[in-house]
């Protein structure tokens, strides 16, 4: 049995000021053949699932395309369709094979393409014709259309957030396309859409996790092949944007829909426990210094890379010098300029700095401050935790600067922290840390919630921003909760 | 040999009325290699005068620290006069010990009418001119303060024990253990038996045995140096033995006083002090030969350490031990790593100042062509190591000690860099300087916990640090200045004979 696998995944928040251009896909992960392999083998992700998958039920991998970049703008119009032909050209060159297993995302937008996902679906599904199952991972942060159901045998969402089962995505999909080729099952999928924007939410924790148990439940029946809530990626402004349920069963289109229905009446049930309530930079720092035991764990959820943030805010940086602590750290802020700036000046140096805060001035104004260059790096290191443990991590040359008792880390990559090992390379035990703190939503769960003594996010002005109301939605299906009254879904 | 005690008139001190001085002057000195030491080593090392003493060790696991720690609990002064101190190195210069010598007294001097004199001395120490560094200070002192006022020095176990040593002092109290994690308790027990001394509640007298042996540096974790100890606590516990120290000696030094010795403190009965460091010295006269090493070279150790489950495995290559005097650049180790083509070896670190600076220049993300270590003395601790480096990072090589042996402390090993060579971590240091606990490997983002193998330059004092983590401890022992095969150097004047160069009987 022969498979290829590949795909192009990218969360896309078209709030941001810029695209994303074909210069950030080549520069972040472009993977032809081999070199997909290479890159995925032995990482705990989707496409590292399928390759171990393969191996272990004896089925040739074949390796086509697949690119990847950090969340951002709109996709351009050249990187879209540069994308889509080495995409559809390396399908091509492959065929035939007895299934396709593809990685996305589920939130990709672009220009001319909406649905990345739906467009790209479709132009394969005429590649290979009805007959070859197509299996697709995704994100719970897509936003899923009916295309994308229409144009697939089968969309395997991740349930967890933070992703940590994204490698048993891959997997699943693979013995999900043997079953299939066999005949032994026949998929079939119905969605249900939710008017709803979700604020980032944590599958270990109520609400979202209540509604997992609740998939869960429907899972284990008889006929059941799965049913995942995507909470939908918020920060699009695309009439597809919202929650969805997908639900698969083996040939039962009436299950499925059912299933389907009962769990968007659940979610719909619970609305108002997904709003949250998150404290300001200084409230989380007083909250911080008022709880026993180290380390304290402040994320700054609005400034999230991982969303399509600049990853350069300064509102919680602020308040921390503000706040003159002792046995603190900040991992990382993210300002080329500074690092260049600290590696000229060399280690042993105190230099006049302005950190951060160079994007816009919604995520804050630079900050300004004599700091001592304690430590600079190469940025790269290997993930350890459970979430994609064996990636790859290259944030571009770092340096950490002290400033009276904060350890700050500046990189030169926007990317979101995940876990204790960026503090590691620099030097710092994060359990001798008082206060922690760092840019990301909820992935960095995975990371620190091991180690932490406690975790408080942080909600400030910025692109991933809990405070839906200060972006200029026009493009969402209206009525859309919570902004309007009135919402109800199909039941 | 004793000393003996006499009513002091001040029996009735209170602890309001109490002022202790407090200094230090503490070298090990190696007389067999290195330059003489200058008096700038020990200003850039270690130079305090009054209070930057009590800023500069009031929390530090140390003996003066531990000095500081009694006099705040028990309510008396601490008057800190002068301190000075330097890492292992050569002969001190005559102009060197004359100043430290004068800064000394002279502090000593200016702080008028003082009760009692508590100094932190190491026991090693030898200048141009002054075979004994200690016995000679403490004659000075008792010169100055004269003959009623408390003398009590706390020693390194590393020590030359001598008659003037003795004579001069009222008390020496010597860490029992090595690694050296008791010299806070011995500073803070220094302290607690001046104030006894001065309310009449101890009168001690000393007796010092010395046996004609030298031994290689051993810990005292575990082995015949433990099973000694518990000999002189079960003494100690009978009551009367104020203190009973088995003195190791040290043998990386080429002066007549070397020697192997045990220093018996007792509570006025000079009898019993000496039959206590007779019983301990018979004890370990009898077995000397469980103190001879035969440790295994470089490329043995590593064979070893592959075959041991689990990691990491440590290796101390303890005959380039700067904790002992050796410059810490030899590279047969490295060398043995790099050959071996190991995927997973962290090695921290080796003394090469022209290296980090060659990192720190072309910065991380670069690879340099280096030259690593063996600049001091190639012929016999190994020639450079050339090797493509890539530079991860670098540092300031500052961070304070974890390890209980000194926890709190400050060091600072100027530029420091981090390379990769295959599978290998280097971390290069602008300083010499022994590896006593991880946080030099964490300063440069490694945890120890993950490597294979893990390599360092010390003889024992790593141990405190590193044997709740190692999955073993191999010690290997290539030629260098610090190593334990004693029969190796070239002795002209030590006193002959002397086991284990000798056949020698005793008593």
């Amino acid at each position: 049995m022969r498979i290829a696998i590949g795909g192009v995944s990218h969360e896309t928040n078209t709030f941001c000021a810029g695209m994303t251009e074909l210069a950030d896909f080549q520069g972040s992960m472009w993977e032809l053949g081999q070199d997909l392999l290479d890159a995925h083998a032995g990482v705990r992700d989707d496409l590292g699932g399928m390759i171990d998958a393969a191996a272990r039920l004896g089925i040739e991998v074949v390796p086509t395309f697949f690119a990847a970049t950090q969340p951002y703008g709109t996709i351009s119009r050249e990187a879209y369709e540069r994308l889509r032909d080495e995409l559809i050209g390396g399908l091509r060159s492959t065929l035939p094979v007895d299934a396709l297993c593809l990685a996305m995302h589920g939130a990709g937008v672009a220009e001319g393409a909406d649905d990345l996902e739906g467009a790209l679906l479709q132009e394969i599904r005429a590649l290979v014709g009805p007959d070859v199952p197509i299996l697709v991972t995704l994100d719970l942060h897509g936003n899923i259309t009916q295309t994308m159901v229409d144009n697939s045998n089968v969309l395997l969402g991740c349930h967890l957030y933070p992703h940590t089962d994204m490698y048993e995505r891959g997997i699943e999909a693979v013995e999900l396309a043997q079953r299939i080729v066999s005949g032994e099952i026949r998929p079939v999928t119905r969605l249900a859409h939710i008017p709803m924007l979700v604020q980032a939410a944590a599958t270990g924790i109520h609400p979202a996790r209540t509604v997992n148990e609740h998939c869960a439940e429907w899972e284990s029946g008889p006929g059941v092949v799965d049913v995942t809530f995507f909470h939908g990626f918020p920060y699009t402004d695309t009439p597809d944007v919202g929650v969805t349920v997908v639900a698969t069963t083996n040939g039962d289109a009436d299950l499925a829909e059912r299933a389907a229905r009962d769990v968007a009446r659940r979610i719909w049930e619970l609305r108002d426990d997904f709003r949250q309530q998150l404290p300001t930079p200084a409230e989380a720092i007083q909250q911080a210094l008022d709880t026993d035991g180290c380390p304290v764990v402040i994320a700054e959820t609005s400034d999230n890379a991982g969303g399509g943030a600049a990853a350069d805010g300064t509102h919680l940086l602020k308040a921390m010098l503000a706040a003159d602590l002792r046995d603190a750290a900040f991992g990382f802020i993210y300002d080329p300029e500074t690092v260049e700036q600290a590696h000229a000046a060399g280690v042993g140096a105190a230099i006049q700095a302005f950190i951060g805060g160079k994007t816009d001035a919604l995520h804050g104004t630079p900050v300004k401050a004599t700091a001592y260059v304690k430590t600079l790096t190469d940025g790269r290191f290997t993930l350890q935790g459970a979430l994609a443990k064996g990636m790859k991590i290259d944030l571009g040359r770092t340096a950490r600067l002290v400033v009276g008792g904060l350890d700050i880390i500046v990189g030169s990559d926007r990317q979101q922290t995940y876990e204790p090992e960026l503090f590691l390379l620099h030097g710092i035990d994060v359990s001798r840390c008082k206060i922690v703190a760092l840019k990301s939503s909820q992935h960095f769960r995975a990371g620190f919630e091991p180690v932490a003594a406690r975790i408080i996010r942080t909600d400030s002005p910025g692109a991933t921003t809990n405070d839906f109301s200060l972006f200029p939605y026009q493009r969402i299906t209206r009525p859309m909760w919570p902004f309007d009254e009135g919402v109800g879904i199909r039941e | 040999m004793g000393r003996d005690g006499r009513d002091s008139p001040h029996l009735d001190h209170k602890e309001d009325d109490i002022r202790i001085a407090i200094g230090q002057i503490s070298h090990e000195t190696n007389t067999m290699f290195g330059p003489p030491t200058p008096v700038e080593e020990f200003q850039r090392q270690g130079w305090f005068h009054g209070q930057e003493i009590i800023e500069q060790y009031e929390r530090a696991r140390t003996y003066v620290g531990g000095m500081i720690a009694a006099a705040r609990d028990l309510g008396v002064e601490a008057v800190p006069t002068f301190a000075a101190q330097a890492h292992p190195s050569g002969t001190i210069e005559r102009a060197a010990f004359e100043r430290m010598r004068d800064e000394l007294l002279s502090a000593i001097r200016a702080a008028g009418a003082v009760d009692a004199v508590c100094l932190a001395l190491h026991g090693a120490g030898s200048a141009e001119g002054v075979d004994d560094l200690e016995g000679t200070i403490l004659q000075a002192v008792r010169d100055v303060v004269g003959l009623d006022v408390p003398l009590i020095a706390t020693l390194d176990l590393h020590c030359h024990s001598t008659g003037t040593m003795i004579s001069n002092a009222t008390a020496l109290l010597t860490v029992h253990e090595y690694p050296h994690v008791d010299g806070y308790e011995r500073g803070y027990e220094a302290v607690e038996l001046a104030v006894r001394a001065l309310k009449g509640e101890a009168r001690p007298v000393m007796h010092l045995e010395v046996l004609p042996m030298t031994i290689p540096p051993t810990t005292s974790f575990h082995g015949p140096v433990r099973e000694i100890n518990e000999l002189c606590w079960e003494w100690e516990s009978r009551g009367g033995i104020i203190d009973l120290t088995f003195v190791h000696g040290y043998p990386h030094t080429d002066v007549p006083i070397i020697s192997t010795s045990v220093i018996a403190v007792a509570n006025g009965d000079a009898a019993l002090a000496r039959e206590a460091a007779r019983d301990v010295a018979a004890r370990i006269w009898g077995m000397r030969d469980r103190f001879l090493a035969n440790l295994p070279l470089p490329d043995e150790a590593i064979r070893q350490a592959l075959d041991t489950d689990g990691g990491p495995v440590v290796i101390a290559e303890v005959s380039d031990n700067p904790g002992g005097g050796s410059p810490g650049d030899g590279t047969h180790l490295l060398r043995a790593l790099i050959d071996a083509r190991l995927t997973s070896a962290a090695f921290g670190f080796i003394y090469d100042p022209e290296t980090a600076q060659q990192a720190h220049d072309a910065g991380p993300g670069a690879t340099i062509a280096a030259r690593i270590g063996g600049k001091t003395d190639p012929a016999m601790m190994g020639a450079p190591v050339e090797v493509d480096a890539y530079v991860k990072s670098v540092t300031d090589g500052q961070f304070i000690t974890q390890s209980p042996m000194g926890r709190g402390g400050r060091r600072s090993l100027g530029r420091m860099a981090r390379l990769v060579v295959g599978g290998v971590d280097i971390i290069v240091g602008s300083e010499s300087n022994q590896t006593i606990d991880a946080e030099l490997f964490l300063l440069h983002g490694i945890d120890v916990n993950r490597y294979r193998i893990v390599a360092l330059k010390s003889q024992n004092h790593f141990l405190a640090g590193f044997e709740p983590i190692a999955a073993r401890i191999i010690r290997t022992d290539p030629p260098g200045w610090t190593t334990s095969n004693l029969r190796s150097f070239d002795y002209k004047r030590i006193s002959r004979p002397i086991w284990p160069l000798d056949e020698v009987s005793w008593p």
